[in-house]
């Protein structure tokens, strides 16, 4: 098990360099960083351009600049930025702190609540609960989870306008005043910078994953050990949760790490919304800036997030499936 | 501005923070009423709107659409609209763009108006008030007005990147006499700069310099130059100051101790960066901010007028669609189909399904130079007929020239079917409009046009890959430069490659008038209007800018200049009798 | 419901005297959410598909009614330059759905096959192949998007979407069916076909696909939602399918500023993309379901 997620990781350092190399080729490709400065008026003079230029390492090609970025990279420097004050590397962490702390939460509700409904829904099945939040989770999958963002922040100032209080902010992680508040103060400005991108974030993965623990569920219950267990006499919860939830979390597992990427991705959006500083902000900058540097530096992060959600599934995975082995 | 993340978006041009009018200061100080108070007045007294007498303290969150991008607003990515913005309260300048779009005069910090003392070589001099200081106690004098001709002429330090050296770059010396509060600036001889006013406006302090760089050494201006971009300025030279600053969502300013001028009223002036334009609305409903100048569309003034308690101003910006014929192009460089493309194309229908819908203000624009608000402007497309619909003296053209297929199938006298590519910046509503509807106009004369989005407008531009392209630019007032970077047969920026000796030649006097700015304005009209016959380029409208503040902030003011409003942050208040 | 549950006995034992199709066809029609989704989606495609042969507007129309709100001769409205909001819905809708249809093809196939090969043969293959799904899975979509449109080839079109995102689609399917298959493989009958004699394609393609069908297709309909939702969202990032086209992404983020304003434009379109994921997503429940001969209801 251990030697597993040591080769893992091991294995994980290629692909993160593959794959951040592939995204610094993409951005590359996508267009000049310089467009900016080129088409000004009045015109930036020419030695400028070629200043810059030289900064950003253009006039060499992608090999090497990749190269001399990854070098970088490998001693604590994450290269130029197209924003010559923008420094990748804190920029990198403080961003990470901002999207994870969205995410993480958001993940934990949806997780909560999947399984929940999910077992509930299962063990009722066809009952008024199941339908009821079937639906529910159906209509949830079905949304954009933009427009979910949108609708919600519509609602939010509604009620705030209606009852005259600002229970439910909409841009940024925190106030203007966040500083000077006392530490109660602090908690509950976050909270409620926190809950409606937590929501909206939350509720897509929610409702596909009470749907894979339903299913789950269900696949287990019908099991023929399951109703050998049950013939054995054993209680009913027992067999629920000692056999069912057990191997029914399975699948739940696997989809939840692999969803890390979609999380990820979707906070880009709910970010966007309600213009949180995090790594979607950073992505989206970098791809608008052709910032080939900035957004390889984000690949890494993410990437080796998505890994290890992937890894810790597939140890999780061994350690529940007793069935699969990890030679 | 993510709706639409690819880079420099709806503008081709940036402008630069030091893009101001030129005209001359003017516009007495009307003495306070009420009647003043909001920005409905704006219009008529753009100077002078929403005055009234505040009260000592508030705060007041500003919202704006990008993150400070570096710290030198002239350094090699400098130039950016928000960051001048927000650090308008703190750095100097001689002249600024004033709300009437005219050079406004900073009367705090030179004692009058500078004079040209010579125009051979050209000569100015600046008179700096004694009370003038940097927030440290040191004056401000000469050695910033240096500083700044060193770093940016291009030659004293070739490595110091500036978004632009123009002026500059012409610039014999900036000498300081008088203990340094008297500066003479000399131009190189036989050099014109018609647009000397543009100078000297954005001050850093030298002394500041010194201590990162030696300032006699191209090395050391280097350093200092560099170390301006990355540091936040603990330095100010305005009425206010840097508190505190968090990457990508706010700044914050307190006034600043060693202020000389008009005390200032708020305590705190909080910019909210935002970078999504659609959380405007919502969180100005949501009291998360107070004001701000976003871009407008129809659904954001829509509900910001319905919103009460807040002043809200539309008015003409300073940059301007237009769409331009490809003249390398084997059909366009027909002068007789361009004149038929331009005659038909309904421009009054454009801007009644786009920018008209929420803008009533908005109208045709007849000049490739000038804005309407300014006193040069100059009618000179309408009488081409260009933009006036005119299906009628569209086609006339077309059969006079031996076309064939007119209204149905067109084709040029050798008997080529006319297919025509049109290009237009991702993303952007008002350009898909202008698309679409010319693409209407278009199949009336029977050409088959397409439509083709680039994500890339530079290289767009740049390579010539389009055949009709419609975008805007930025119509800098300094409009003897702008002219001919823009349409001078020799420059980059003529994408088109529209080549006119005679125009080339008028422009060229236009410039070398241009110290008689009237005179020099009235050769560029007769350039322009010889460029608007050959159907080049056709203007379609100036875009609007939008101001919104709560109705209890006074003398804040819509200024639709590169500007922006914060140029009078020191007058800010809150309304004396509001509680 | 009641006759699901009662299902008599008899009835497992009458398997051999029908097909598998027929089964799978029996037992889905009497899901009546898939029936009732399924009825719901045909009249969506024909809405999308036959609607703009008889609406009189076509979605490049341009009305004189700007920004009007629904009435008899606008249902869903107009925009601000005029052109009618359901044509241009019929026209988004037919776009999102061959978009969404192709990824789910394109991920789906791509998918399957990768994750099954790679669980059958384990060791160093499916390492080496997971490698590359772990590749695929951490390229930001939007950057793959930017650099496809910047090439100017087909960028923006439909089918360059689809393949956009159905190229970053497989890796998710392929995942979930190497899952399926690697605790198959273990089974009685992957072993007792291979004691047979089987080869490992025979194995894949008669033994393991067949039995992970279910998962596959619970998948696959997930795909279809997911990709018209991430066909949405490209749209969103300004990245996705471009005026003068149009999709029920673009439509509706195109008008994310007049959900207060004129909410015609933000949520006729909208409901258009809920209701065909929604219904696609209930049609892969009963087939999940029908497939799955084993589901019956437990304890009441």
């Amino acid at each position: 098990m251990f030697a597993y997620v040591v080769r893992r990781l091991a294995a994980a350092i290629p692909v993160l360099i593959v794959a951040s190399f592939l995204a610094y080729a993409l951005v590359a490709l996508s267009g000049d960083p310089l467009e900016p400065l080129k088409l000004r008026n009045p015109p930036a003079p020419p030695r400028t351009i070629e200043l810059e230029t030289q900064r950003l390492g253009l006039d060499h090609n992608i090999f090497v600049r990749y190269w001399d970025w990854l070098w970088g990279v490998l001693h604590g420097d994450f290269g130029q930025s197209v924003q010559s004050n923008y420094d990748i590397g804190a920029n990198l962490g403080r961003s990470a702190t901002v999207t994870l702390r969205l995410v993480l939460v958001a993940m934990l509700l949806a997780l909560v609540l999947a399984i929940l409904t999910g077992v509930l829904s299962a063990v009722r099945q066809y009952s008024r609960f199941d339908y009821a939040t079937t639906f529910a989770g159906f209509v949830f999958l079905a949304m954009p989870s933009f427009w979910i963002a949108i609708v919600l922040k519509d609602l939010a100032v509604r009620y705030n306008r209606a009852s005259g209080t600002t229970v439910f902010y909409t841009i940024g992680e925190t106030s203007q005043n966040y500083e000077s508040m006392s530490a109660f103060g602090k908690f509950g400005d976050v909270v409620g910078h926190l809950v409606l991108p937590t929501i909206a974030l939350a509720l897509i993965s929610y409702a596909a994953w009470s749907r894979y623990q339903r299913a789950a569920m269900l696949e287990v219950l019908n099991s023929d050990y399951v109703r050998l267990a049950r013939a054995k006499g054993l209680t009913w919860r027992k067999v629920l949760v000692r056999h069912v939830l057990r191997t029914a979390l399975i699948p739940l597992v696997t989809v939840t790490a692999l969803d890390i990427a979609g999380i990820l991705g979707g906070a880009v959006i709910t970010e966007t919304v309600f213009n949180w500083n995090g790594l979607g902000r950073m992505l989206l900058n970098g791809v608008a800036r052709a910032d080939t540097n900035a957004v390889a530096a984000w690949l890494l992060l993410a990437g080796l997030v998505v890994i290890a959600f992937n890894v810790i599934a597939d140890s999780l995975y061994a350690v529940l499936d007793p069935r699969i082995r990890h030679e | 501005m993510i709706t639409s993340p690819r880079r420099a978006l709806g503008l081709v041009a940036i402008a630069t923070a030091s893009m101001l009018a030129i005209t001359a200061c003017s516009g007495g100080d009307a003495t306070p009423t009420e009647e003043l108070l909001g920005f409905d007045s704006c219009a008529k007294t753009p100077l002078t709107c929403n005055t009234g007498e505040t009260k000592a303290g508030g705060s007041i969150v500003y919202y704006e659409e990008q993150d400070i991008a570096t710290w030198n607003t002239v350094g090699a990515d400098g130039g950016h609209y928000a960051t001048s913005v927000m650090m308008g309260g703190l750095i100097p300048n001689v002249y600024y763009g004033a709300p009437d779009y005219k050079a406004g005069l900073n009367s705090d910090l030179v004692v009058e108006e500078p004079k040209v003392t010579s125009t051979s070589p050209q000569t100015v001099v600046y008179k700096i008030k004694p009370e003038a200081v940097w927030s440290d106690g040191t004056p401000i004098t000469a050695d910033d007005f240096n500083y700044a001709f060193r770093a940016r002429n291009t030659k004293d330090c070739p490595d110091c990147g500036t978004s632009s050296s123009s002026g500059y770059d012409v610039l014999q010396s900036v000498t300081g006499s008088d203990n340094g509060k008297t500066v003479t600036a000399t131009f190189q001889a036989g050099k014109t700069y018609p647009d000397w006013k543009s100078l000297f406006g954005e001050l850093y302090p030298a002394h500041i310099a010194k201590a990162a760089g030696d300032n006699s050494t191209p090395a050391g201006l280097l350093k200092s130059w560099d170390a301006f971009g990355k540091t936040q300025p603990t330095w100010s030279g305005g009425p206010y100051m840097i508190e505190s600053y968090q990457e990508g969502q706010q700044l914050v300013e307190v006034p600043n101790p060693k202020w000389w001028g008009k005390k200032q009223s708020l305590d705190k002036i909080i910019f909210k960066i935002v970078t999504d334009q659609s959380s405007f609305v919502p969180a100005l409903q949501n009291g998360e901010i107070n004001a701000g100048d976003p871009q407008p569309n129809i659904d954001m003034v829509t509900q910001v007028q319905n919103l009460q308690g807040f002043n809200q101003k539309l008015s003409g910006g300073l940059s301007w669609e237009h769409i331009d014929a490809n003249l390398q192009n084997k059909f366009l460089k027909d002068k007789a189909l361009r004149e038929a493309i331009f005659k038909a194309i309904d421009v009054q229908g454009i801007i009644n399904r786009t920018v008209g819908t929420f803008w009533k203000d908005a109208k045709p624009l007849g000049n490739h130079n000038f804005i309407p608000q300014s006193p040069y402007y100059k009618d000179v497309v309408s009488e081409t007929g260009a933009g006036k619909a005119d299906l009628e003296g569209a086609k006339k053209a077309l059969t006079d020239a031996g076309y064939t297929g007119v209204g149905t199938a067109l084709k040029t006298p050798g008997g080529e079917p006319v297919t025509l590519r049109f290009r237009h910046t991702e993303g952007n509503v008002n350009r898909a409009a202008t698309a679409e509807l010319v693409q209407a106009t278009l199949k009336q004369l029977g050409i088959n046009m397409t439509i083709q989005t680039t994500n890339t407008l530079g290289k767009t531009l740049d390579s010539g890959d389009f055949d009709l392209i419609v975008y805007a630019w930025v119509n800098t007032p300094f409009f003897f430069q702008g002219a001919q970077q823009l349409w001078g047969k020799a420059s980059d920026s003529n994408y088109g490659h529209w080549v006119n000796e005679q125009a080339d030649t008028i422009l060229n006097q236009g410039v070398q008038a241009g110290l008689d700015e009237a005179k020099g304005a009235d050769l560029l009209n007769q350039a322009d209007a010889l460029m608007a016959k050959d159907y080049y380029v056709l203007p379609l409208f100036q875009r609007p800018n939008f101001m919104v503040s709560k109705a209890d902030y006074l003398n804040i003011r819509p200024n639709s200049t590169s500007t922006g409003p914060t140029f009078n942050t020191e007058e800010w208040g809150l309304k004396a009798t509001a509680n | 419901m009641s006759d699901t549950a009662a299902r008599p006995v008899a009835e497992t034992f009458a398997v051999r005297e029908r097909t598998q199709t027929q089964l799978v066809v029996r037992r889905f029609l009497r899901h009546r959410a898939a029936v009732t989704s399924l009825a719901i989606f045909v009249v969506v495609v024909l809405f999308a598909y036959v609607g703009p042969l008889l609406w009189k507007y076509d979605y490049t129309d341009i009305t004189d009614d700007l920004s009007q709100s629904p009435s008899f001769g606008h249902p869903f409205g107009t925009d601000l330059i005029g052109h009618d909001t359901m044509a241009q819905v019929m026209r988004g809708t037919q776009q999102s759905l061959k978009i969404a249809l192709a990824i789910a093809l394109i991920g789906t196939v791509l998918g399957a096959l990768w994750g099954a090969i790679a669980g059958l043969y384990r060791g160093k293959l499916d390492f080496l192949m997971m490698r590359i799904v772990d590749i695929v899975l951490t390229l930001p979509t939007i950057a793959v998007a930017a650099a496809v449109a910047a090439q100017g080839v087909g960028g923006s079109q439909w089918w360059s979407i689809a393949v956009i995102l159905g190229a970053l689609t497989w890796p998710y399917v392929s995942r979930v069916v190497r899952g399926v298959v690697l605790s198959l493989r273990e089974q009685e009958f992957v072993e007792a076909a291979r004691a047979l004699g089987a080869g490992n394609a025979r194995i894949i393609l008669r033994h393991l696909l067949p039995n992970a069908l279910g998962s596959i297709i619970v998948v696959a309909t997930l795909t279809i939602a997911t990709g018209i939702l991430g066909e949405a969202a490209l749209s969103f990032l300004g990245v996705g399918v471009q005026a003068p086209d149009t999709s029920l992404g673009l439509l509706v983020s195109l008008n994310r500023d007049a959900v207060n304003t004129r909410p015609w434009l933000f949520y006729f379109p909208g409901l258009f993309i809920i209701f065909i994921a929604l219904t696609i997503n209930f049609i892969g429940d009963g087939l999940r379901d029908a497939f799955d001969p084993k589901q019956t209801r437990v304890r009441q």
